[in-house]
């Protein structure tokens, strides 16, 4: 066991853990915000996904200790009133079926728009394509981030 | 003025064919990088970071890795079909497994000449041919 600081959504979280628990559990048993999802637990379905530093990372496979000092956004600290363009997006395209993938789809795209703000059909897939969904979406999660892009601009 | 119809409609097909021509056989590396980022940012920055540096004692760097630079083949293999057991680089073990990834050659290609030519490293072209190369049968 080891105490970290965890920067997450802009609020400084120090925990009693073992090095090597993955990020996931931090987020969701510990500082208790459960936006996150666990999917697969192997990096491959992207359920779990937050921002590390900007870009899109797989919590449930990226241990607390690498992740310490860093700028962690989840779900939650998107905005603060579901007013990010991905957000606003979403519930104009009415996306998802289920949701269970849903907040790592959203954190995936919002970490897309960042560094491409007008991304091509191949940029959307080649991004996307570690979030998978179900419930099969994939067609309403495109038309998504090209709203989500018009509304960024 | 047939026959000047005629002369420019050759040199136009000679000129269009000798251009495809080039275009199928030429690789650029400087294109296969710039491909390979963003391969890299889907699928391999969760656990290699963004600076290639990797994750302390569970993920092994990529940036200046004497493992990763040693042997395109066995690279080329490990993005396809992943790794396990125990592997050296520079001088720290790691033992985390790796997954192996549905690319196409070429986006094996372009993946590893991005990081074979960044975070400090610099490699030789690995072509799609190659990648086709190495799979297994």
């Amino acid at each position: 066991m080891a105490s970290f600081t965890l920067k997450i959504n802009n609020q400084p979280h120090t925990i009693e853990a073992d090095p090597a628990m993955p990020l996931l559990w931090a987020i969701r048993d510990i500082v208790g915000l459960t936006g996150t999802k666990y999917g697969c637990g192997i990096a491959q379905c992207g359920a779990c996904t937050v921002h590390l530093n900007g870009n899109a990372i797989r919590s449930c496979s990226l241990p607390i200790k690498a992740a310490a000092g860093k700028d962690i956004t989840t779900i939650e600290g998107l905005s603060e009133d579901n007013s990010h363009p991905v957000q606003v997006a979403w519930i104009k395209e009415q996306v998802p079926q289920c949701g269970y993938c849903q907040s790592g789809q959203i954190m995936s795209a919002a970490a897309l728009l960042k560094r491409n703000p007008n991304p091509t059909d191949k940029d959307i897939d080649s991004a996307m394509q570690g979030n998978i969904c179900r419930c099969g979406t994939y067609q309403r999660i495109r038309k998504a981030i090209k709203t989500a892009a018009q509304l960024h601009q | 003025m047939t026959i000047k119809i005629i002369l420019t409609s050759i040199v136009l097909s000679i000129l269009s064919s000798s251009f495809s021509f080039q275009q199928k056989q030429k690789f650029s590396l400087k294109e296969s990088i710039e491909r390979g980022k963003d391969i890299y940012i889907a699928n391999c920055l969760t656990c290699h970071m963004d600076q290639g540096e990797g994750a302390d004692g569970f993920y092994p760097p990529l940036a200046k890795s004497d493992y990763l630079m040693a042997d395109k083949k066995r690279s080329i293999q490990q993005v396809l079909y992943g790794a396990t057991g125990e592997i050296k680089v520079n001088g720290y073990d790691y033992s985390e497994p790796m997954v192996g990834f549905d690319l196409t050659d070429e986006q094996v290609s372009d993946v590893l000449n991005y990081v074979r030519n960044s975070f400090g490293n610099k490699g030789s072209a690995i072509t799609p041919e190659e990648a086709k190369a190495a799979r297994k049968k």
